[in-house]
Parts: C-alpha cells; sequence; structure tokens
C-alpha cells in the first residue's frame, strides 16, 4: 500500500465532514464540561451505517457459531490466508479513529474500549449465550463497555500484582477488588471484570478469570470521573466491588479453563495496533495547524517558517508523520495477507508512534510560542492528549523490555497476533527464530526455551509436515505452517534439539528444509515431492517425554491433529514401544548450516530412495538412526505430509507460567 | 421523476488564499488546491434526491438521479462522492478546464437533456469560483423549458413542481410543467424545505446534505459511471468566453485613525469616495 485508495479518501472526506460538524461545536464541552462522548459517539455509527453493518456481522457470526454448534463441530481456527475484504475492514476502522483523533484522541478511546476491547473480550472468549446477552448491545454502542483490568497496586504488572478475586460460592462465586483508571468507568452498562480465582492457594498460582457486570449490580460502584491531564472526552473512574455475587453465567465462557491472560493479552495487542491510527490522526493535525501558523506568523518581519530552527521543526513533524502513516498501511497490509503484526512488533510500533506523536505535540506547542500554551489554540489540546498514548496500553518503558526481550531471545519475528495463525506458525517461526538465537549464542538459546515454556510442546512421536509459503497449508491439520520463506535464509537442513523445564525429559527435534534452492538435485526432489520451489518441508521429532509436568495436554490442540493420524500414531507409538528405549538425541548441539549437506549425504544413503528424494538433506538428518527407533510407518510416502507425516501427537499444554506482565 | 443534476467541483473556497496567480495574470495557477463539489451543487444534489424518495424509507429509492461533471479524469472523485451519498448513476464529459465555458457547458448539457430525457434538471444557482451564475438559465433557454431559479423549497405536485423562491420581503411560489429546470439557493437543505410525492407532508429531514453511508461509499465503486466526449455533444467547440486577466484582491492596507467626524466625512467622500 503505497497510499490511500480513492475510495479511502472518500470515507476520510465524509468522516471530516462529520467531525466538523458534529465534533467541532462540541469539543468545548466534551473538554472542559461534563458532556460524556457517547451520543455523538452514537451519532456517528448511525451515520455512517457503523451500527448497522455490526449488527449485521454480529448476527452472521452467531448464525454460523450456532450452526457449527448444532453439526457439533468445534470453533473453525481460521486459516492465515490472503483476504483482501480484511485489510479493506481494518483501513475502514482506522479512517474514523485518525478524523476523531485530529479533535478528540478522547472518543477513540472511549469508543475502542466500549467497541473493541470489552466487545472483542467477550466476542473472543465467550458462550454464543454471552454474546447475545452483552456483545451486541456494545457493538452497535446501544451499551458502554469497560475492560477493568489496572488496579491501585497493579499496573504495568498487571497480573503479578493483581489483588481483584473470584471466590467460589455454590454454583457461582463471589466478586471482590478495586479498579482504577479505567476508561468509561464511570458510565459503563457492560464491564469485562478481570481478576484472580482464589483458592486459597499463593497469589501467584492463581488462576485469571473474566466476568461481565451490569451496571447496578449489589455491591458495585462506579465512581465519578477522575480529574486528569488530559483525554478529558474519555471519561476515566474507579469501580468498588464488595461482594458482588455472580452466576457462572457471567463467567466469560461459563468455564474456569478459558485462558484468561491469553485473552489479555491479545487485548493489548489490539489496543497496541490501535494507538498508530490515532498518533497519524494527532500528527497530521499538529503538522497542518503548525504549516499554516508558520506561513502566517510574523516575527522579526519574516514569516517564522523562513527561520531555520523553525523548520527543522516542521521537517521532523513531516518526518514522523510519514513513518507513521507506513506503519498504518503496513497494519492493513499484513491483514490484507491473512497476517497481523508479532507482539514484538506491536510493541516496537506503539512505541514508536506514542513517542512520535509526543514530540510533535510539544513541538507544535513551541511552534505556537505563547499562543501554543493558551487553551484557544488546539494543539495545547493535542499536546496533553498526546502524554497518554506513552502510558496505557503498555507504558513505553514496557514495550521497549518488550521488544528487547524478543530481541536478546532472537524471537524477532515470531508471534503472530491471531491466535489461529500463530498456532499454526508457531512451530516454524520458533524454529526459525530459534536458530537466529543459537547464532547468537547460548544467551539467545536460553531465552527461546523460555517461550517455549508458555506453549511447551508435549508430545511423542514423529511429526512431519509440508509447507507452502503464502499459501493454505497443505501440511497436516492444525500444525502444518505457513510461513514466510525468507525466515528460513538458506535452503537446506537444519536440526534442533530442545529441552526445558516444562518438558523435563522431553526432547524434541525439528527439521526445517526449504525446498529452494536451484540446483538441479533439488528441483527433482521437489518433482518428486510434488513441491513448488519455495515450499518447506517441516520435519518435527518429538522425542516420547518421560515426565511431563502436571501431565496435561490442551485436549483441543490434541484432537484436531489427532484424527488425521491417529492411526498411523498409535501404530508408530506401538512399534517405538517394541523397540524399547525412547530415541535420546545429544544434547549439545548447534546444528550449523554447513554440516546439512554431509549428513543429508549419509542420511540418503541409509532411508528408502522415494523419501530421500522427497526430502531433502536437512531431513534426512533428522532421521539419522539414533533417532529411528520410532519408525513411522508411512514415512516412505513424500507426496503429502497429512499422509506420511502425522504420526505424531503434539499436544499443547496449557500457557500457565510467567509472562503475565501487562506487555 | 429522473433527475438531471450538473456537478462542478471547485478549488476548496475555504483555502481560497492557496490560490496563485503567475506574473502577468493570464491563468491561475491550481497546483496544490484541494478540490470539492461546488456547495450549491451538493444542495442540488440534496434537493433531487429527497424528490426521487419517501424521506422515511430512504434506502428505497423512487426516481432516479443522474449527476454529470465536465472535466478531466480526476473529477470522477467527485461524481463518486455523489454516488456514495445516493445518485443513480454519472456521466463524466471529459474535456480540460480552459476548453470550457458557460455556453458551452449548457449546450452541452442539453445534448445530454435530449439524450436522456430527465423529468427535471435540477442544479445549483451558481458555482462559488467564477460565480457565473448563468448557466441554469441558458440551458432553460436551449430546453424551452420553463424554470425557476434561486428555489428555497420545491414540492412535488402532479406533473408539476411547486417552487418557493425567497425575495426581499416575501416569497414567490412559482408553479413550474414538468420538465422544467429548477436553479436552487442554500435554503433548500433545510429540515422541511423538499417534498417528493412519497413524503409525508410532516416529516423532517436533517439539516443540510446527507453524509454518505460506509456501504454505500463501497458500493458507489460499482455504480455506472459513463465518460462521454465534448465532442459528440456539442459542434462548435469555441469558446465564447475568454478571460483575458487575473489579479488577486489588493491585500487590506493599514487602518488609519480620524480626528473627528468632520474628517471622517472628508475621507470617505474624497479617498474611499463612498459617500
Ligand atoms: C487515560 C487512561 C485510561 C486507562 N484506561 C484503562 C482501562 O480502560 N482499563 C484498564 O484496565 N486500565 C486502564 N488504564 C491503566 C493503564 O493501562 C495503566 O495506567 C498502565 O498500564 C500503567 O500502569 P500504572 O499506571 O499502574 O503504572 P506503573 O505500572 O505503576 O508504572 C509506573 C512507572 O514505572 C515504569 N515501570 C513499571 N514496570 C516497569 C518495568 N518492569 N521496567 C521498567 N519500567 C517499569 C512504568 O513504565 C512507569 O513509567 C488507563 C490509564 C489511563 C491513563
Ligand atoms: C503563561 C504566559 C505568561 C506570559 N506572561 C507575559 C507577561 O507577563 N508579560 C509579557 O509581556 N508577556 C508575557 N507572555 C508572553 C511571552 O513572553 C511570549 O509568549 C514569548 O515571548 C513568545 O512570543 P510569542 O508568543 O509571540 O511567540 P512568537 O514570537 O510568535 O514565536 C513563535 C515561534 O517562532 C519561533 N521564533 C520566533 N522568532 C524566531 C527566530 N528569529 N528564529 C527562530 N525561531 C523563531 C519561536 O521560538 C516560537 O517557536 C506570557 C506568555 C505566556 C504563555
Amino acid at each position: 500500500m503505497i497510499d490511500w485508495s480513492e475510495t479511502h479518501l472518500s470515507i476520510r472526506d465524509a468522516f471530516r465532514r462529520f467531525v466538523e460538524a458534529e465534533l467541532k461545536p462540541n469539543l468545548e464541552a466534551l473538554e472542559h464540561g461534563d458532556l460524556p462522548p457517547y451520543e455523538i459517539l452514537r451519532k456517528m455509527a448511525a451515520t455512517f451505517g457503523l451500527r448497522d453493518m455490526a449488527a449485521m456481522k454480529f448476527q452472521s457470526d452467531v448464525a454460523k457459531a450456532k450452526a457449527r454448534r448444532e453439526r457439533g463441530e468445534a470453533d473453525k481456527p481460521r486459516e492465515p490466508r490472503a483476504n483482501p475484504a480484511a485489510g479493506e475492514e481494518l483501513a475502514m476502522r482506522m479512517i474514523p479513529i485518525i478524523e476523531l483523533s485530529r479533535y478528540s484522541p478522547g472518543m477513540v478511546t472511549a469508543l475502542g474500549v466500549s467497541m473493541g476491547l470489552t466487545a472483542n473480550a467477550i466476542m473472543s472468549k465467550g458462550t454464543i449465550e454471552q454474546k447475545e446477552r452483552w456483545a451486541l448491545d456494545l457493538l452497535t454502542l446501544d451499551k458502554i463497555g469497560a475492560w477493568a483490568i489496572t488496579e491501585p497496586g497493579s499496573g504495568s504488572d498487571a497480573f503479578g500484582a493483581m489483588r481483584a478475586t473470584a471466590r467460589r460460592d455454590g454454583d457461582g462465586y463471589v466478586l471482590s477488588g478495586s479498579k482504577t483508571f479505567i476508561t468509561n468507568g464511570p458510565y459503563a452498562d457492560t464491564i469485562v471484570f478481570i481478576c484472580k480465582l482464589d483458592e486459597g492457594n499463593d497469589p501467584k498460582d492463581r488462576r485469571v478469570l473474566s466476568f461481565v457486570l451490569d451496571k447496578g449490580m449489589p455491591g458495585l460502584t462506579q465512581s465519578k470521573p477522575l480529574r486528569k491531564m488530559g483525554l478529558h472526552a474519555s471519561p476515566t473512574g474507579e469501580l468498588f466491588l464488595e461482594d458482588v455475587r455472580v452466576g457462572r453465567d457471567r463467567l466469560i465462557g461459563e468455564t474456569e479453563e478459558v485462558q484468561a491472560r491469553d485473552g489479555a493479552k491479545d487485548t493489548f495487542a489490539s489496543e497496541r495496533t490501535g494507538v498508530a491510527a490515532m498518533a497519524l490522526g494527532i500528527v497530521e493535525q499538529c503538522r497542518m495547524l503548525c504549516i499554516d501558523y508558520a506561513k502566517t506568523r510574523v516575527q522579526f518581519g519574516r514569516p517564522i517558517g523562513e527561520f531555520q530552527l523553525v523548520q527543522l521543526k516542521l521537517a521532523r513533524m513531516e518526518v514522523a508523520r510519514m513513518n507513521i502513516q507506513n506503519l498504518v498501511f503496513r497494519q492493513i497490509e499484513l491483514a490484507a495477507a491473512g497476517r497481523g503484526m508479532t507482539l514484538a512488533e506491536a510493541s516496537a510500533c506503539k512505541l514508536y508512534c506514542a513517542q512520535a506523536a509526543m514530540e510533535v505535540a510539544l513541538e507544535s506547542v513551541q511552534l505556537f510560542g505563547g499562543n501554543g500554551y493558551m487553551a484557544e489554540f488546539q494543539v495545547e489540546q493535542l499536546c496533553r492528549d498526546a502524554k497518554v498514548l506513552q502510558i496505557y496500553g503498555g507504558t513505553d518503558e514496557i514495550q521497549i523490555s518488550q521488544i528487547a526481550r524478543n530481541l536478546l531471545a532472537g524471537l524477532g519475528r515470531e508471534r503472530h497476533l491471531d491466535e489461529p495463525a500463530r498456532r499454526r506458525q508457531r512451530e516454524v517461526l520458533n524454529h526459525g527464530a530459534q536458530r537466529r538465537g543459537l547464532r547468537a549464542g547460548g544467551a539467545g538459546r536460553r531465552r527461546v526455551g523460555v517461550d517455549w515454556h508458555r506453549q511447551p510442546v508435549v508430545c511423542s512421536g514423529r511429526y512431519v509436515s509440508l509447507v507452502a509459503p503464502a499459501t493454505r497449508a497443505r501440511g497436516a491439520e492444525g500444525v502444518g505452517v505457513t510461513a514466510p520463506r525468507e525466515l528460513f535464509g538458506l535452503a537446506g537442513c537444519q536440526r534442533e534439539r530442545r529441552r526445558d523445564a516444562r518438558t523435563a525429559g522431553d526432547a524434541a527435534h525439528r527439521s526445517v528444509c526449504a525446498v529452494d534452492g536451484a540446483s538441479a538435485a533439488r528441483d527433482e526432489r521437489r518433482r518428486v515431492a510434488g513441491l513448488a520451489r519455495g515450499d518447506l518441508v517441516v520435519e518435527l521429532t518429538l522425542l516420547p517425554q518421560r515426565e511431563r509436568r502436571g501431565g496435561r495436554v490442551d485436549q483441543a490442540e490434541d484432537d484436531r491433529i489427532r484424527p488425521l493420524s491417529a492411526a498411523r500414531h498409535e501404530a508408530s507409538e506401538r512399534s517405538a514401544r517394541a523397540g524399547g528405549r525412547a530415541p535420546r538425541p545429544r544434547r549439545r548441539r548447534a546444528p550449523g548450516p554447513r554440516r546439512r549437506r554431509a549428513s543429508g549425504t549419509r542420511r540418503r544413503r541409509a532411508s528408502s530412495p522415494r523419501r530421500r528424494r522427497a526430502s531433502s538433506p536437512r531431513r534426512g538428518r533428522t532421521s539419522s538412526p539414533r533417532r529411528l527407533r520410532a519408525p513411522c510407518p508411512c514415512r516412505g510416502r513424500t507426496s503429502s505430509p497429512g499422509g506420511r507425516g502425522g504420526v505424531g501427537v503434539v499436544g499443547l499444554a496449557p500457557a500457565g507460567s510467567g509472562g503475565g506482565e501487562q506487555q | 421523476m429522473k433527475i438531471l443534476v450538473p456537478l462542478k467541483r471547485v478549488a476548496d473556497p475555504d483555502n481560497a488564499n492557496k490560490i496563485k496567480i503567475p506574473a502577468g495574470g493570464a491563468t491561475i495557477d491550481t497546483t496544490g488546491l484541494e478540490w470539492k463539489p461546488n456547495p450549491f451543487d451538493e444542495y442540488a444534489l440534496e434537493a433531487a434526491l429527497r424528490l426521487t424518495e419517501n424521506g422515511a424509507t430512504p434506502k428505497t429509492r423512487g426516481g432516479e438521479v443522474i449527476v454529470v461533471t465536465f472535466g478531466p479524469k480526476e473529477c470522477e472523485t467527485t461524481l463518486r462522492a455523489a454516488l456514495a451519498t445516493g445518485a443513480d448513476r454519472a456521466i463524466r464529459v471529459d474535456a480540460k478546464d480552459d476548453e470550457l465555458d458557460g455556453s458551452i457547458v449548457a449546450k452541452a448539457l442539453r445534448a445530454i437533456v435530449d439524450k436522456e430525457k430527465p423529468d427535471a434538471v435540477v442544479m445549483g444557482k451558481q458555482a462559488v469560483d467564477g460565480d457565473s451564475n448563468q448557466i441554469g438559465q441558458m440551458l432553460a433557454q436551449h430546453l424551452g423549458w420553463p424554470q425557476a431559479t434561486f428555489a428555497a423549497t420545491i414540492e412535488e405536485e402532479d406533473g408539476a413542481l411547486l417552487v418557493g423562491r425567497e425575495v426581499d420581503g416575501g416569497v414567490i411560489t412559482l408553479r413550474v410543467k414538468l420538465p422544467a429546470l429548477v436553479t436552487v439557493d442554500l435554503r433548500i437543505v433545510a429540515p422541511t424545505s423538499v417534498y417528493s410525492k412519497q413524503t409525508k407532508r410532516d416529516f423532517k429531514y436533517n439539516d443540510g446534505v446527507r453524509f454518505a453511508a460506509l456501504p454505500a461509499i463501497m458500493a458507489a465503486k460499482k455504480k455506472p459511471l459513463a465518460e462521454l466526449k465534448l465532442a459528440e455533444l456539442v459542434s462548435d467547440t469555441a469558446l465564447k468566453v475568454q478571460y483575458s486577466r487575473f489579479e488577486a484582491p489588493p491585500s487590506r492596507k493599514a487602518g488609519i485613525k480620524v480626528k473627528d467626524v468632520a474628517e471622517l466625512v472628508t475621507r470617505l467622500k474624497n479617498e474611499a469616495k463612498v459617500i
């Protein structure tokens, strides 16, 4: 995306007209009076058909979910595939944010928290009944929502220091605790309340649950708006819960197994990407006002725009605008490609945009001189409002540590935000990233391990999958992965082994072979395997675990993979058991590309002719004799990954450890 | 009812100070200007939409509105915006701005009316760039149609339009038989200014021109937009009006203070020449 399309510009013009006609005249009351933003937002939603669109989309999504439920199917995870409509949809969400932010970033916050965060929390993890009961009204803005995680004693360390609790009480729960800095808190009709399940255990080990509350429930108090530095158009308040009794029907997902931490993390991520559009609105407006002022304000007999120090300010504003706009475009492009930003990228994006907006707004005040300090001139307000972008949705410092952590772990590109895609890509992405980590040295390696702690692979057997970049995964359902080819850089073979505390005793070998490169041998392998240039073969050899801590396997994940391969898997398990002991890889081998060829050659001799051709040297390496103790009965097949490889069970244990900070 | 609405894009009047006149004054430099639809044309479109719908159910169209503009490809933005707000189809007559004058546009519009046979032409009373205020009148003359200019209200009747024109001290109401030409003034977008036959007389519109809903903006891409050549519509393309020179308004001089009324009167008489 190089620039906005003609349609985007029409949409922008329409919103711009609305903002000028409806928001601007009320700005004074929103900023310095007590006018809540909701009526203007509702009018906007009605005028542009957003309300109808949201309702229609909701109805069709819910109808589909119901039909699936009737057929007894689980929710189908989205395939990460190119979808230009998703890009357009995102653009249409961004444009109003940009236009509103030019005058009132607070309106965007109020809107985003209600229609975005709160509704999404229910839409992504709630039951169909909960969606119908609460989410629809939020999506149409008929009701106002608040999303409450922050507490007086827990902000950046949102999960770690959380005090709010739920105690089991018959079939329901009793909630208590207090929340602060809650956007829409004073007016919210519907509140998503995040707390910890108190089972008498150590607060650190407690499960995080989310509940939906309604205004006026006994024991729930919503404070008046807090006075704050800026963002006056967005009412922010406190919530106090004193023994609020709720039924299970208010527990999101109606089960304690729902991963509220994951939900909250996805929320942080989407919050972060939204900041780019807000920053762009602020910067565009400041820049426009400053250019005008620089041309018309005369000092020392000249327009101040002729002074180089003023020119420097303008130039830096333009640089910021270009960068932020490009980040916005990137998000739209990613959405159109069926992807999202990685958590680290979203953090970097938020950090830059928030700081750039603050700098531009502050310099605008400066450029306006005394006028800039006066409320009559808009830059004064935008400057106060911009500051919040560096605080909410994770402070700058938290973003920085998130980015650095990823860099040091060599995880530069993994962890896509959309969960199904992330899950599918985890295998391959982690591999590529890990390789980088290994190159970086031992520290990198350990950090990778930490990431695996979150979603440890506990499994046994062997699994092979073919992956086609930028096309649908042809691999085994659930673990077939679409991966950006560049991630693997070199064609060839790579093997990894990992071992970590959570999966003590487990070890996983993974091999990735890019079916790439121009050599005749590779062409031939591709032809035989029915692969296209650029496809990747992923081979994961997961060695039988001996002790799996907690012993839990995420059943859904397990089930998704199992049907494809259950029979073969069981066969292979049997033969593995018959073979006696589990294969044990050597521990300390950081594989390097250079070693591939030799091992591949070695392997080639040992394997059957068909497989040998289909697989790259890398694969061959994985299948080195010491690991062939658990042979797969279908390994000879080369054309279909599901057919040959689906011999493993990859179970993902619930993410329970660490990483709970609001980052 | 089928209505033709001519639209013109004009340099954003709010940014008029950006207009530059190169030395010599033979032309206007339009680079860097933002373009907007002529406000009176937007009012005309709003009036035409109101005449072709029941105000209570605006999504169901009760007639057809065709928008037409003259200009280069970029002008299609103006047409798309009109399609997004509700016009049914659009025509762009390909022409450069300096190939056009009021007379040529009026003749070309006549050719389009002959082809499309609308029941009415509803247009802005004038464009805010040249402020010529003449095309409506010329077109009515070419067509031999009744015309009602500067309309503040329009009410549809069987085979006729009842048009209110505000004049000093009152309102003149004209009944023009269809087909007819109406040029509109700004009051036409007030809540009770325009009534089609279907719209109940107690219905009140929102003040001003309507916004395009997002789905409509997306759908506008698919609405028909035809392109015609100017030469297909008028045989004589020689300009009748030629601009000889442009001049920016003189920048205002600093004011002066006067001692007393006597000096004021003298100066008003001799320097300002207003009394
Ligand atoms: C206008 C506004 C609206 C908000 N809306 C909501 C809402 O709707 N819902 C909600 O739940 N919350 C909301 N918040 C809360 C917001 O998310 C928190 O303010 C934010 O996460 C920071 O937490 P804190 O205020 O407790 O600061 P703290 O966590 O106390 O941080 C204080 C300072 O210490 C730094 N710091 C903390 N930890 C580290 C570390 N590990 N390394 C380096 N530096 C560190 C921080 O960066 C910061 O500079 C809102 C806040 C504001 C201002
Ligand atoms: C709260 C407040 C209280 C005040 N109290 C008083 C008071 O009591 N008495 C009083 O007399 N005044 C007072 N002032 C006015 C104050 O001194 C002026 O605002 C200040 O001198 C800047 O002038 P200005 O606002 O006209 O900005 P401008 O001079 O218009 O400056 C606009 C911008 O252009 C820049 N600029 C101007 N010239 C140049 C140049 N040659 N090269 C590079 N950049 C340039 C400036 O740095 C600034 O960024 C007050 C102002 C404020 C905000």
